[in-house]
C-alpha cells in the first residue's frame, strides 16, 4: 500500500473516534432523495455517444498515425499515379541539352512544350552514334509550329579529315547566312594534323531550320542529334495581356493626374504609381522582345569532327516508373512537412499561449478555491 | 479500506440511480455535514447534490471513476458554490457570522461525540474538515481524495496529517480545560 494511504498511526485513537460517530441522513432526506430518483432517467445503454468514446488521448493516439499513413498514402499515389504520364518522347526530347534533370523539371518542361505536328518517332527522339545513317536524308527536324516555340538542335556530325573539317565549317557558316541567321560562336581546335574538333553555335530563322538541318546533316555522317521544343505561345500571350493591362492602367493614372481632381498628395501617390506603371512596361517590352526572339530564331549547336572513336552518350539514362514515383513521392512529402512545419510555426505560439492561459485559470481557480476553504469555518 | 476505483478495463452494468442514490446517501450527506459544518446546510446541499447527479446520471461513466467518487466530486462542487455564494453574501451585507464565545455547542456532527471533539471540529477550516471527511469518515484512499480535491496524494497526506493534529491539539486542549 502507497505510503499517502496509511493514515498516521498517531492519530488512531482520534481516527477511531470519528469513524464511531453516526453522520447518516436523517429520514426525511432519505425520502427527499428517493422522491428524486424516482425521475431518474434510466440507465445509459451500453452504446456511448461517439464524442465519448472518442477521449482526447485515444484520439490522439489514433488520430496522429492515421495522418501520417494517410500523408504517406497519399504522396506515394500521388507517385503511382504521376510517375506513368510523363510522356518518353518529350523527355528524350528534352535531355538532349545538359545533365541531370528533376521529374518536376522534366515534366513542367514536357506539359509546356508544343508537340509538334505529327512527327516520326524516330525524328523527335536522339539519334545515338551507330544508329543514325550517315546521309542526310536521316537527319530531320519537326517541322515549326505556327505557334511562338523556342527551338533548339544539337547535331554531331562526323566528317573524314582535318580538309573536310574546315570546309565544312566554311559552308555551314555560310549556309546559315544564307537562310537569314548567323553564327553566334564557332571554336575550332585541331590537337594534332589529322583529327581535329569544331563546334559552331548557330541562329537559324525558325521557318528555315528544317533546310538547315538538312544541310548541316549532309557535311558528313550524322552520329547524333536532339531536338528541344519548349512552347512560349503561352508566355508571350501572357506578356501581352499584361502590357495591355500596364497601358490602360497608365492610361487611368495620366487622367486622373489631368483631370486635377485629386489632391496634392493623391495626385503624388497617382504619379508615383504612373512612374512605377512606366517602369513595369519598359521590362515587359524587354522581355517580350526577348521571347519573340527566341521565338523566331532556332538555336543550333552543331559540332564537327574528325574523330572515329565512339562519343560518350550525353544522354543521362532516362528515370524508370519506380524512381519516378519515388522522386515525385518524395516532393509531395517534402511538400507536406512543409506546410506541416508552417502551421506549427504558425499555431504553435498561439496553443502554448491557450495551455499558459488554461494552467493560469486553473493554478488562480485552485487558489481561490484554497482561500475559500480557509476562510470558510 | 474502500476500495473506490473500478477494476480497469471491466465493464459492468450502470446500476440504476435509486441504487446508487441509496448505497451513497449516507456518504454524501456525511461529506458535507464535514464540509460545511452545518446539519440544515448539509441536508440542504445533500438534496441539491442528488438533483445534479440525477440530472447528468447519463453523463456518468463507472470505467472512469466509481459512483461514490462522481457523488462526491458533484458534493464538492455544490457545496463550494454554496460558500460562494454566502461569502458574496457576506461581503454585500456587511455580516460575519461570528458565534458568541458563551453560545453552547450543539451536536452538529454526529450524536456520539464528545463536546471537545465537536468544538475541536468547529475549529477547523472546511477545507480541514473535508479532508478528514473524504479519508477518516468516507475511507476514500488517498490517491482518490486527491484526485477528487484537485491536489496530489503527497499534498493530501500533508493536509489530512496537519488537520488531524490540529485537531487533536484542540481536543486535548478542551478536554485540559
Amino acid at each position: 500500500m502507497p505510503s499517502h494511504n496509511k493514515i498516521d498511526e498517531r492519530f488512531s485513537d482520534l481516527v477511531r473516534e470519528l469513524r464511531s460517530g453516526n453522520a447518516d441522513a436523517p429520514d426525511a432526506l432519505r425520502e427527499r432523495v428517493r422522491a428524486i430518483a424516482a425521475q431518474a432517467p434510466p440507465p445509459r445503454p451500453v452504446r456511448q455517444p461517439l464524442g465519448e468514446r472518442f477521449r482526447l488521448r485515444r484520439a490522439v493516439l489514433i488520430l496522429v498515425p492515421a495522418c501520417v499513413v494517410a500523408a504517406a498514402s497519399a504522396a506515394m499515389l500521388h507517385g503511382l499515379t504521376s510517375s506513368g504520364s510523363a510522356p518518353v518522347v518529350a523527355d528524350k526530347a528534352v535531355v538532349g541539352y545538359g545533365g541531370p534533370v528533376t521529374m518536376q523539371a522534366l515534366k513542367a518542361r514536357a506539359r509546356d512544350a508544343a508537340t509538334p505536328p505529327a512527327p516520326a518517332s524516330g525524328v523527335f527522339g536522339a539519334k545515338t552514334p551507330g544508329v543514325a545513317g550517315s546521309s542526310s536524308e536521316s537527319a530531320a527536324a519537326p517541322p515549326p509550329s505556327a505557334r511562338y516555340q523556342d527551338y533548339r538542335v544539337t547535331m554531331r556530325v562526323r566528317v573524314t579529315g582535318l580538309d573536310s573539317l574546315s570546309k565544312s565549317v566554311v559552308k555551314a557558316m555560310r549556309v546559315t547566312r544564307a537562310l537569314g541567321g548567323y553564327v553566334a560562336n564557332v571554336s575550332y581546335s585541331s590537337p594534332n594534323v589529322r583529327h581535329g574538333d569544331a563546334v559552331l553555335l548557330l541562329r537559324v530563322p525558325i521557318a528555315n531550320v528544317q533546310k538547315a538541318v538538312l544541310t548541316y546533316a549532309g557535311l558528313g555522317a550524322l552520329v547524333a542529334q536532339h531536338f528541344t521544343v519548349v512552347d512560349l505561345q503561352k508566355r508571350y500571350d501572357a506578356e501581352v495581356e499584361q502590357l495591355g493591362k500596364l497601358r490602360f492602367q497608365i492610361a487611368r493614372f495620366r487622367s486622373q493626374i489631368e483631370n486635377g481632381e485629386l489632391s496634392d498628395v493623391e495626385k503624388a501617390h497617382t504619379q508615383e504609381q504612373l512612374e512605377y506603371a512606366r517602369l513595369r512596361l519598359l521590362r515587359l517590352q524587354a522581355e517580350k522582345r526577348t521571347t519573340l526572339n527566341h521565338a523566331r530564331l532556332s538555336t543550333v549547336r552543331l559540332s564537327l569532327t574528325t574523330f572515329h572513336k565512339k562519343q560518350k552518350e550525353i544522354i543521362p539514362a532516362v528515370p524508370s516508373r519506380f524512381d519516378r514515383m519515388i522522386d515525385d513521392a518524395g516532393g509531395v512529402l517534402g511538400t507536406e512537412a512543409i506546410w506541416f512545419a508552417y502551421a506549427l510555426l504558425v499555431a504553435g505560439p498561439f496553443a502554448l499561449l491557450a495551455l499558459l492561459l488554461l494552467a493560469a485559470e486553473r493554478s488562480r481557480r485552485r487558489r481561490s478555491e484554497r482561500r475559500l476553504l480557509a476562510a470558510t469555518g | 479500506m474502500t476500495g473506490s476505483r473500478p477494476l480497469g478495463g471491466a465493464r459492468e452494468a450502470t446500476p440504476s440511480f435509486a441504487a446508487v442514490a441509496e448505497d451513497h446517501l449516507d456518504d454524501v450527506h456525511a461529506y458535507l455535514l464535514y464540509f460545511t459544518g452545518d446539519r440544515s446546510v448539509a441536508e440542504d446541499l445533500t438534496a441539491e447534490t442528488f438533483e445534479r447527479a440525477c440530472r447528468r446520471w447519463r453523463r456518468f461513466d463507472p470505467r472512469r471513476g466509481s459512483a461514490k467518487t462522481w457523488l462526491c466530486q458533484l458534493a464538492r462542487s455544490t457545496a463550494l458554490d454554496h460558500f460562494r455564494t454566502e461569502q458574496r453574501r457576506r461581503r454585500r451585507e456587511g455580516v460575519y457570522a461570528l458565534r458568541e464565545p458563551g453560545e453552547a455547542v450543539e451536536a452538529a456532527f454526529s450524536e456520539g461525540f464528545s463536546p471537545a471533539l465537536e468544538e475541536g471540529l468547529r475549529s477547523l477550516s472546511a477545507g480541514e474538515r473535508e479532508v478528514i471527511a473524504l479519508r477518516v469518515i468516507l475511507e476514500l484512499d488517498g490517491e482518490t481524495a486527491a484526485h477528487l480535491l484537485g491536489i496530489s496524494p503527497t499534498a493530501c497526506s500533508t493536509r489530512l496529517s496537519r488537520a488531524l493534529q490540529k485537531l487533536e491539539t484542540k481536543v486535548r486542549a478542551d478536554a485540559v480545560a
